[in-house]
C-alpha cells in the first residue's frame, strides 16, 4: 500500500516536473551581473531586471554627471547583447519616457541583501543606498517578544545562501524591525561583526538570545 | 612576459571562466528549475530563484570550489525563504486583501500546495531527487531524526488527497 503511494507520488512530481517548460536565461545573467554586481533586486518578473538594475545602479554610484553625459548610450550587453523591454517596479514609478540613463537620486529601490542573506531568520526589505556595502532594512517583527527594553543598537549578524556570516546589521529603532546593514569588511569596520566571525558558518535560522 | 602576454592570458582565463559557467549552467538549469518549482509551486518563481542563484555564482565563479553542492544548498535555501515569503503573503492576503495575492499565478504540484515547505521539500527530495534520509537531512541542514516525521506527515497528507 505504502510502495504504491510512493510510485504514485513519483509519477505525479516526474509529470508535474515535465510541463515546467525551462527557459535559457543565460544572457539575462550577464546582463544582471553588468548592471547590479553588488545588490539584488527584488523582482516582481524576470524581464523587469535591466531597468531595475539601471536604477539602483544609479543610486549606488556618486558619479551620475557621469553617467548623464553619456545620453543616448545604451547600456553595455557584453558578449550576450541586449535585453527586451522592461518595466520598472520601485517603490516610485518612474516617468513613463524613462530615459536610457535616468538621474534617479532619490527613488528607493527596494533591494534584497547581497548573496541572499538572511537576518534574524527572515529576508528583511532593504533599500540600497549611496554606499554600496550599506543597506536600510527592515523587518516585520522582531522574532521574538522583547519585552519593553530599548533595543535601538542591537546588533545581528547576516547569513547569506551557504549559511556564512556575510556582514552585520545595528538596529535603529527600538523594537529592533528598522536596520542599518552592512556588508563584508564594512560590518567589520562598523564594529557590528568581528573579523574573525565573518564568513564563519552560522545557521540561517534565528536563534533566541 | 610583457604587457599584452599578460593581457591575452587575462582574456583566455576569461573566457575559460566563461565557458566553464556556461557549461555548468546549461546541465544543471533545467533541473534545478524544475526541482524548485516543485519545492516552490510555481515555475515563474522557481526561475526566478534560480535565475538569482546563478547570477551570484557567476559573480564569485573562480572562487566556488565546488559549484554542484553550493548551488543545490543555494536553490534550497532561496526556496525555504520563498515558502517562508508565500506564507506571510498567503496570511495576510487572505485577511486583508484576497485581491492582492500575488501567488500561485501558475500553480502545479497541486497536491503538495497544503504541506508546510520543509514536508514539501522532503517529498520532492526523497521522491523526485531520489535522496535518502540522511541526504535530505544534510541539504535541508536539519538533524536527520526530522526527516522521518516530516516525512511521514507528508505522507498522510497525500494519502488523503491523492486522487
Amino acid at each position: 500500500m505504502t510502495s504504491t503511494l510512493e510510485h504514485e507520488i513519483a509519477v505525479y512530481l516526474r509529470s508535474q516536473a515535465q510541463r515546467v517548460e525551462v527557459t535559457d536565461e543565460l544572457d539575462a545573467i550577464e546582463n544582471d551581473f553588468l548592471l547590479l554586481p553588488r545588490a539584488r533586486v527584488v523582482l516582481r518578473h524576470r524581464r523587469l531586471a535591466p531597468v531595475l538594475g539601471v536604477a539602483a545602479a544609479m543610486l549606488m554610484i556618486g558619479g551620475l554627471a557621469v553617467v548623464a553625459q553619456r545620453g543616448g548610450e545604451t547600456l553595455p550587453g557584453g558578449a550576450f547583447g541586449s535585453v527586451p523591454d522592461p518595466v520598472v517596479d520601485v517603490t516610485a514609478t518612474p516617468p513613463a519616457n524613462l530615459a536610457p540613463f535616468p538621474v534617479a537620486t532619490d527613488v528607493p529601490v527596494e533591494v534584497l541583501l547581497p548573496d541572499g542573506a538572511v537576518l534574524n531568520g527572515v529576508v528583511p526589505s532593504c533599500i540600497a543606498t549611496a554606499d554600496p556595502g550599506v543597506f536600510e532594512c527592515s523587518i516585520d517583527a522582531f522574532p521574538e517578544p522583547l519585552g519593553t527594553l530599548d533595543y535601538t543598537g542591537y546588533t545581528s549578524v547576516i547569513v547569506d545562501d551557504t549559511s556564512h556570516v556575510s556582514g552585520g546589521c545595528r538596529a535603529t529603532n527600538s523594537d529592533a524591525t528598522e536596520y542599518l546593514c552592512y556588508v563584508g569588511d564594512r560590518a567589520v569596520d562598523e564594529f557590528v561583526v568581528s573579523s574573525g566571525y565573518l564568513g564563519q558558518y552560522s545557521p540561517r535560522e534565528y536563534a533566541a538570545g | 612576459m610583457t604587457d599584452t602576454d599578460h593581457e591575452t592570458e587575462r582574456h583566455e582565463t576569461e573566457r575559460h571562466v566563461d565557458a566553464s559557467f556556461s557549461d555548468f549552467y546549461r546541465a544543471e538549469l533545467t533541473g534545478q528549475v524544475r526541482r524548485a518549482a516543485l519545492m516552490v509551486g510555481s515555475p515563474e518563481l522557481a526561475h526566478d530563484l534560480v535565475h538569482d542563484v546563478f547570477v551570484e555564482m557567476y559573480r564569485r565563479w573562480s572562487t566556488i570550489d565546488e559549484p554542484g553542492p553550493y548551488l543545490n544548498r543555494s536553490v534550497l535555501n532561496r526556496c525555504r525563504d520563498a515558502g517562508r515569503a508565500r506564507s506571510r503573503r498567503t496570511r495576510l492576503s487572505d485577511h486583508l486583501r484576497p485581491d492582492l495575492a500575488v501567488w500561485d499565478s501558475e500553480p502545479i504540484a497541486d497536491l503538495l500546495h497544503g504541506l508546510a515547505f520543509n514536508q514539501r521539500a522532503v517529498i520532492v527530495l526523497r521522491f523526485y531527487v531520489g535522496l535518502s534520509n540522511v541526504e535530505i537531512a544534510d541539504a535541508l541542514d536539519c538533524p536527520p531524526g526530522s526527516v522521518g516525521p516530516w516525512l511521514n506527515r507528508a505522507l498522510e497528507h497525500l494519502r488523503k488527497v491523492m486522487p
